[in-house]
């Protein structure tokens, strides 16, 4: 089936596609905006522990089939593995994240400059600095809803507008984290969170829900691009969102330009839809592989892979830290927890590129604080019991977001013979974290157990980094943008070389992560790609 | 009712869509010995005989034995009181169909392997020999021979993970009755998380 030509496609509505599909749409341009899945709502059904274990709305497993590649004493071993946190509903991530709203620090866009050469990483510096996506920090904070105070973080780029929405007041657990924290001589600040402290864009402001991350907020006062950015874009007339579709293949022009792509519908019947502009938005592990799916006489391996860079340096973050129980109860259960922060070890630590951002965990219910014990705590009988009555109002930990280094083995590729229910080659995942990010969790730990213990822990035990592929959440890196077409995928505003009217607008043209959670980054750059082709589309 | 008034909890009556063929041959070997006018009845006694969807009356006697060793009761209720048994029957028609036989096997093989041992079934030994023998369980230490159809290790792991799922999840999914572990936590209602 055909459809009327459109000026722009934008495929995913997740934190990026959300973003440049509204700023298109509201600059005129008739923008088609593709999402898998489909809206998701709040009810009561889904405020459930153990169902949001499971995922708010599970991604059809039999449909989505995903290998990775283990490297085993016998060499290398193909075993299927699931999809992570990669979202599958409109507003993607953003609907359930648990809303912190970062900007990136200076240092994070020169890790090349900042740190030199690290071997056998792809350290590099990103081909824009933070000033040059300061005004569009600005404007995602503005537009999706940001509650925040930087006075207190002397380590945060400058900004030059204020956050539109007062910081969140910390909790009793805060203050014990703030004040230890002081005694060290370190630096707490609230975290920035894509939440409502006061009433804002026509939604109320935040219940303290008891558990926000992983749950849709039942008073619509998280703000993602399913409630702020994807609504505008609706009413402008100009943008048409087809939910229940599946987009299988770029469609190649003689011309050596996109003309659009093909997808499925609900009903699994496939369409055309053509466009001046294609943008992918479809997360770190979905984009590579449309692109990789594609291929022409000029791009034989994949759209924009001449070089091979297309699905490599997949990375998200390391996370690490350290947990501990206390002889008195430390908190109450007001939602949503992780209320401060302290920013002092993401960069300049001696003998450690780059660092993390240390805050205090998220609440969680007692299913999940069953599954946290320290290491040599039996996992059943009485004693697992006692432990679930006594300390479940004495527990915190806390969790460091550790900056990985890319590496060229930690990839995304395409199946050479398994295809997905649509008939597309599926992803494979390959590679892992690289060995200095464990000497980076170690380090990170180390500080955790200090402020641990400074706060007046009884009992601390160390969370360690985990091993393995890092396609879960945060993941990004696999299209990186960049001057240089044989070092990169697609130049500083996501165009991929050598076709100019093919974007890429997710985490995976991030060259690096930073130490931070990266949706706010995702939504900076879409404003700023989004500026950009409306400027060229004139 | 429950508070989400979404779906009825009943256990007893419905007929069973994984009408299982051992169960049926257990109900028939049963049945046979009190006398042959009892099989005109078959469906309506057959209901009787086991409430559970999946789980035949003796399975479910060693799976609730197993379960109130992963959570005792103590002063607070453990995980029979809790009918954790409930949660995991329901589960193993939906969400963990794939544990079904694992569940079977895993059953069968303990068994076996308390009566070589141990001259009884498992459910009969006084607790702490349970708790001795989960223990070599977890560890994949019973005698090899009986466990030719599950691996030990897993299905220890497979009934602690969904015994904890059904004692400390909301009692919508057929255990923590009563929220009893939330009442023991001193979690307050409304039990909305």
């Amino acid at each position: 089936m055909k459809h009327k030509h459109a000026d722009a496609i934008v495929v995913g509505a997740g934190a990026g596609g959300g973003v440049v599909a509204k700023e298109l749409a509201v600059n005129g341009l008739q923008t088609v905006l593709f999402e898998r899945g489909g809206w998701v709502k709040y009810d009561g059904k889904i405020h459930d522990e153990l169902l949001k274990s499971r995922g708010v709305l599970p991604i059809d497993r039999k449909k989505n089939p995903r290998v990775l590649i283990k490297e085993t004493e016998d060499g290398e071993v193909e075993v299927p593995t699931g999809i992570g946190h990669t979202g599958y509903n409109v507003g993607s991530g953003t609907v359930n994240y648990g809303a912190m709203a970062w900007r990136f620090m200076r240092e994070d866009f020169k890790m090349k400059s900042t740190y030199g050469e690290v071997k056998t990483t792809t350290l590099a510096d990103w081909p824009i600095s933070y000033d040059d996506l300061e005004p569009y920090y600005e404007k995602a904070e503005w537009e999706i809803g940001v509650a925040g105070d930087a006075s207190n973080n002397p380590f945060a780029a400058p900004r030059k507008k204020e956050y539109p929405m007062p910081a969140f007041k910390t909790s009793e657990l805060g203050e014990l984290f703030s004040d230890a924290c002081k005694r060290l001589g370190l630096h707490p600040f609230p975290v920035p969170m894509a939440r409502n402290s006061v009433p804002y864009n026509n939604r109320s402001s935040c219940i303290q829900n008891r558990i926000c991350l992983t749950s849709v907020c039942p008073v619509d006062a998280k703000n993602g691009t399913h409630n702020t950015v994807i609504p505008v874009g609706i009413e402008s007339g100009n943008l048409d969102l087809r939910i229940h579709t599946q987009v299988t293949k770029v469609v190649m022009g003689d011309n050596g330009k996109a003309i659009g792509i093909k997808y499925y519908d609900k009903n699994d019947l496939e369409h055309f839809q053509s466009a001046d502009i294609v943008v992918i938005a479809a997360s770190a592990t979905e984009t590579p592989r449309l692109l990789l799916t594609t291929t022409t006489a000029k791009f034989p391996n994949g759209l924009g892979n001449n070089y091979g860079w297309v699905g490599r340096n997949l990375q998200s973050h390391a996370y690490c830290g350290a947990a501990g129980t206390f002889p008195k109860d430390i908190h109450s259960w007001n939602g949503p927890g992780a209320t401060m922060a302290i920013a002092d070890y993401n960069h300049h630590n001696e003998g450690i590129v780059g660092g993390a951002s240390i805050h205090y965990d998220f609440h969680f219910g007692p299913l999940r604080f069953a599954k946290r014990r320290p290491p040599w705590e039996p996992t059943w009988g009485l004693t697992h019991k006692e432990f679930q009555r006594e300390n479940f109002y004495r527990y915190t930990n806390l969790r460091c977001c550790v900056q990985e280094m890319p590496n060229f083995n930690s990839r995304v590729f395409i199946h050479k013979t398994k295809k997905d229910y649509w008939g597309m080659p599926i992803v494979g995942l390959a590679g892992e974290r690289h060995p200095l990010d464990f000497k980076h969790c170690d380090f990170m730990s180390d500080r955790s157990e200090e402020i641990l213990k400074e706060a007046g822990a009884n009992r601390i035990w160390r969370v360690p980094g985990k091993k393995g592929n890092p396609a879960m959440v945060h993941q990004a890196g696999t299209c990186r943008m960049g001057d240089d077409p044989t070092t990169s995928v697609t130049n500083r505003y996501g165009q991929v070389h050598g076709i100019d009217n093919l974007y890429v607008g997710d985490a995976s043209t991030h060259v690096t992560n930073s130490g931070f959670n990266p949706s706010l980054t995702i939504m900076a750059l879409g404003f700023r790609m989004a500026e950009h082709i409306v400027e060229k589309f004139k | 009712m429950n508070p989400w008034g979404s779906e009825k909890l009943v256990f007893c009556g419905v007929p069973s869509s994984n009408f299982h063929s051992m169960e049926r041959r257990a109900f028939i070997k049963n049945t046979a010995l009190i006398g042959g006018g009892m099989l005109a009845t078959y469906s309506c006694t057959e209901r009787e005989t086991s409430s559970y969807y999946f789980f035949t009356v003796t399975e479910a006697s060693c799976v609730i034995a197993i379960c109130e060793q992963i959570i005792p009761a103590d002063k607070e209720p453990g995980a029979t009181d809790a009918e954790v048994i409930n949660y995991i029957d329901r589960e193993l028609r939906h969400i963990y169909k794939q544990h079904q036989k694992l569940y079977r096997n895993g059953i069968a093989a303990l068994q076996a392997s308390c009566k070589q041992l141990k001259g009884e079934l498992f459910e009969d030994l006084p607790f702490d020999e349970q708790t001795a023998l989960l223990i070599d369980m977890e560890k994949s230490k019973l005698p090899k021979t009986n466990w030719r159809d599950a691996k030990q290790g897993a299905f220890f792991q497979t009934i602690r993970k969904h015994t904890i799922e059904g004692f400390y999840s909301n009692p919508q999914h057929g255990g923590n009755k009563d929220h009893v572990s939330f009442e023991m936590m001193r979690i307050e209602p409304p039990y909305l998380f």
